[in-house]
């Protein structure tokens, strides 16, 4: 009895977060599938023809843009972290940690200036190296992937030089002892044993680049765009709800695919929250 | 009592015509399409002078952006209202594209005003009654005259190619130094793409006057094929203000820009100086922008006195020619009087009215001009 | 002698890579904080021919930028004050009701920022204009709130958890109401908790533009928004002074909130 009537107060108190989820998100959630198979008043699959007729190259170019932004975040933090895991570099630490809470859009403004054509980052190259032009890296994929990187490897430094701190010394330890030198740890002690954690930075990396949209919108070239892009294009230029739903669901299911490993995964690692 | 009744008539009366000297406070919301140069004429420019004029007027300026895009916002936002079955609409005055102004008619969008605006005797362009092939007479007044043209940086092109032809045959000698923005991000790309087709087709004419036949269509494969080929050795920019840019910094050579917006980047110090225009032979197409007004707007007394202020002479010819650059849009004899010389000499030094006259092109009509955008989608992007 | 040789050898590598990796980490930034005080600045020329504070007078000058700085500001505080209202009650209900499928739930406020976002927030647009919260700043609050529930939740729901249950026992055996226990004990050691959330909220608030855009744009610009369409119309200025106005308090309180940090709440901050 007294159990119910906890439950039931406890049920009362996460109620007006509840509400604001469920109005907020999941109403609006519903509705993207549901208007995804609506075209005019008939229910049916034209809208993801339309999508996969016009959009199936941009598709395949996110997950692929995506794909690659992670594998190089992942390369880039695991060096980061295994450098810091050994030495300490006050530097180094703090650089890595610079760019976490800076806005998408605002990465997008400054890298489409610092990677333009004549931008800073020529201009400087230009005059060290003595050339007297370099490809602009704006408005393409090595800039967006740029872009993503600079954005995403921080936390994902944070996630595995996590990992990497709270193991155990003594695997270190023994490793050295028999004569093992740091990157062949790194390789055969560190990253095998903080595979959870990598996996986890993977994926969070990986679906939040492939859903964000103003830094494709700012760096990205004119074409082939990523999805979030031609899901605005959809609305604000044609109206079109149907077909950016449409390709709304299919980033979903794009994501799902990780998602549910992300879910099982943390069910495996006792919930997401730890005091 | 009758004694009283009079007394109260008397003072009833006195307050309503004390009221009717005090007007209602009034907020005019427009809605521009446009680059930024748009928003900024109405918001820092056109409404102080305008508020100055009707004190109980705030002019609130909502810009949608460049090309069909903005168009389509204001669009939109114009059915909403409708959809909405409300009897006041919220939006009073619109500025809007020449295609959004027919999408704006075949949905009953705006209403015919121009019967009561006395400076429409004034326009002696034909864009005051067609737009894209369709008629638009009464719905619209133009707010301005805008071309397209190429500009180039004399640094590095000593000899800029006159024609389309000569273009072809520089960009493949300087290869990524042209750039235009494609069809997306604004009007200068689109310009572009349909001064090629005018080019290449056997019947310009029929293309921008009518009629429309599929079989003037024919040769169309094969003149973005050829675009399609060009391309590969242009770069492309982000938008009408995106060639602005890289023509600024260097990045390309040369690039098709709105003449009015180059000449206000150059007198705001976001443009090199030094870079010029020229308008390539057989021409490229210009536009004008159009005030609209919403079928039920609340506010619509005020909208007409607001595009009566901008058009009338004296104004027209401070703000639209001297201050932005555009071309007038009601006759160059109004506003000639209005104006020093100098500022005509601006306006027309590098692109003679002659050139204008002979090269200034008109935009295709609205089912060609649908098919070339599409066609190109399909035929040029993928 | 040859240690000495192998010490220099070592310092200009170090130096190389610390110069490598300022360039990688704070270049971006140098080229947005040269423009904003540029008025003129055309190739070849590497630095701006003539320069002018008029850009960044105007963050502080009635007028467009100064108008959206404001208006996200407004949003961002109230966005807070009802992210952590929701939250606190929450929380408290994580952390001591052991209520079932706890975790699924927790998990579920997560979803706004761990999966893609755009499409919903189109859809509320959608929604809120057939309500005429478009164009509205409400309706950017509202969709901030909900996205930000997360931030609030989770740091709050942790700290909650890490307050020793004997605590609030022993002050229970003395006969206190729990009412009274939350309020004398709980809530004032999650204080720490409870600001770091705050902070988080904010700071996503301040930066976020897709709820914005879809939301608030074309009527009403929240710094981001104006941003946005300053950059896409090359308003480099503009856009740049935005940029780094909008960049300090998220340097600044990186600082303070850094020991709160955890990958997969900051995982939304910026998207």
């Amino acid at each position: 009895m007294k159990r119910r009537r906890e439950l039931f107060v406890g049920f009362l108190l996460i109620l007006p977060a509840l509400i604001v989820l469920g109005a907020l998100y999941v109403y609006p959630l519903i509705l993207s599938v549901y208007t995804s198979f609506t075209v005019g008043e008939k229910y049916g699959l034209a809208n993801y023809a339309k999508a996969f007729d016009i959009y199936w190259r941009d598709i395949v170019y996110s997950v692929l843009i995506s794909f690659v932004t992670t594998v190089v975040t992942l390369f880039a933090s695991v060096v980061v972290s295994g450098y810091l895991r050994f030495r300490n570099w006050k530097f180094l630490e703090l650089m890595y940690k610079l760019p976490l809470f800076i806005p998408f859009l605002i990465v997008g403004h400054a890298m489409r200036v610092f990677l333009a054509p004549h931008g800073t980052l020529n201009n400087l190259l230009t005059r060290i190296l003595r050339i007297e032009e370099l490809p602009g890296l704006s408005r393409s994929w090595i800039g967006l992937v740029w872009a993503f990187v600079w954005i995403m490897t921080p936390y994902a430094t944070l996630i595995v030089l996590g990992a990497f701190r709270s193991l155990d010394s003594a695997y270190i330890e023994a490793a050295q002892n028999v004569g093992a030198s740091k990157w062949k740890i790194i390789i055969d002690v560190l990253i095998p044993m903080c595979r959870p954690s990598i996996m986890v930075a993977f994926i969070l990396t990986f679906v939040r680049t492939i859903s964000s949209l103003t830094i494709p919108i700012m760096v990205g070239p004119a074409s082939p765009n990523m999805i979030t892009v031609n899901m605005m294009f959809r609305v604000n230029y044609f109206n079109d709800w149907g077909t950016a739903n449409a390709l709304g669901v299919i980033s979903y299911l794009i994501v799902m695919v990780f998602a549910i490993y992300y879910l099982k995964f943390m069910a495996a690692e006792r919930g997401g929250i730890k005091a | 009592m009758r004694r009283l009744c009079g007394v109260v008539l008397l003072i009833v009366a006195a307050l309503l015509l004390a009221q009717a000297d005090i007007p209602v406070k009034v907020t005019l919301t427009m809605m521009v399409a446009g680059d930024q140069n748009m928003v900024d004429f109405f918001q820092y420019e056109i409404a102080p002078e305008f508020e100055k004029l009707y004190p109980n007027v705030k002019v609130k300026v909502v810009g949608t952006g460049p090309g069909d895009a903005g168009s389509q916002q204001i669009i939109q936002q114009l059915q909403l209202e409708k959809d909405s079955g409300k009897d006041k609409w919220a939006i009073d005055l619109v500025v809007i594209h020449e295609a959004g102004t027919i999408w704006g008619i075949e949905r009953g969008l705006i209403r015919q005003y121009t019967d009561f605006l006395t400076t429409r005797r004034l326009v002696t362009m034909k864009t005051a009654e067609v737009a894209l092939g369709v008629n638009v007479d009464g719905y619209v007044m133009p707010m301005f005259h805008s071309q397209t043209a190429i500009a180039y940086n004399p640094r590095f092109v000593k000899d800029p190619p006159k024609s389309y032809a000569e273009l072809v045959e520089w960009v493949k000698k300087n290869p990524k130094k042209f750039g235009y923005n494609g069809i997306k991000g604004g009007m200068s790309g689109v310009s572009f793409v349909f001064g090629w087709v005018y080019w290449k087709s056997k019947n310009p004419d029929v293309l921008m006057n009518g009629p429309f036949d599929e079989k003037y269509m024919e040769d169309w494969p094969q003149i973005y094929a050829e675009l399609k080929e060009f391309n590969k050795y242009v770069t492309m920019t982000a938008g009408n203000a995106g060639t602005l840019d890289a023509l600024n910094r260097g990045e390309i050579w040369m690039g098709p820009v709105w003449v009015d917006m180059f000449y206000t980047w150059i007198r705001e110090g976001r443009m090199d100086p030094n870079i010029r225009l020229i308008l390539p032979e057989p021409g490229m197409p210009g536009q004008p922008m159009y005030f609209a007004i919403p079928t039920k707007a609340a506010n619509a007394d005020y909208a007409l006195k607001l595009i009566e202020f901008v058009t009338s002479p004296a104004v027209h010819a401070k703000y639209i020619v001297d201050k932005f650059n555009w071309y007038p849009a009601i006759g160059v004899e109004y506003v000639s009087p209005h104006l020093g010389k100098e500022v005509f000499e601006r306006l027309y030094r590098d692109i003679k009215e002659a050139d204008l006259l002979k090269f200034g092109k008109r935009m295709p009509i609205a089912d060609y001009r649908t098919r070339m955008l599409e066609a190109y989608e399909r035929w040029v992007e993928k | 002698m040859s240690v000495r040789r192998f010490s220099i050898l070592k310092l200009t590598l170090k130096v190389v890579l610390v110069f490598i990796i300022l360039m990688l980490v704070v270049g971006p930034f140098v080229g947005i904080a040269i423009w904003s005080f540029a008025r003129v600045w055309y190739w070849p020329s590497p630095i701006p021919q003539e320069l002018t504070l008029r850009y960044w007078s105007e963050v502080f000058r009635q007028g467009r930028v100064l108008d959206s700085l404001i208006l996200s500001l407004k949003i961002a505080l109230l966005t807070v004050g009802f992210s952590i209202a929701i939250a606190i009650p929450a929380a408290y209900a994580f952390a001591r009701y052991r209520l079932p499928a706890e975790r699924i739930l927790l998990f579920l406020f997560l979803m706004p920022q761990a999966f893609p976002q755009l499409p919903v927030f189109i859809n509320l647009a959608r929604i809120f204009g057939k309500m005429g919260l478009r164009g509205n700043m409400w309706g950017i609050v509202m969709a901030h709130t909900m996205a930000s529930l997360v931030f609030s939740l989770w740091i709050i729901t942790a700290t909650f958890k890490s307050i020793p249950l004997e605590l609030e026992q022993a002050a229970q055996n003395l006969g206190a109401s729990r009412w009274r226990v939350f309020w004398t004990i709980t809530f004032p050691l999650g204080i720490p908790g409870v600001i770091a959330g705050a902070i988080h909220v904010f700071l996503w608030s301040m930066g976020e533009f897709n709820a914005a855009f879809f939301i608030g744009a074309p009527f009403i610009q929240t710094a981001p928004v104006l941003m946005y369409t300053a950059s896409a119309g090359y308003n480099m200025q503009i856009a740049s002074v935005i940029a780094i106005v909008l960049m300090i308090p998220s340097l600044l309180f990186m600082f303070v909130i850094e020991r709160f940090l955890k990958a997969e709440y900051i995982a939304g901050i910026g998207g």
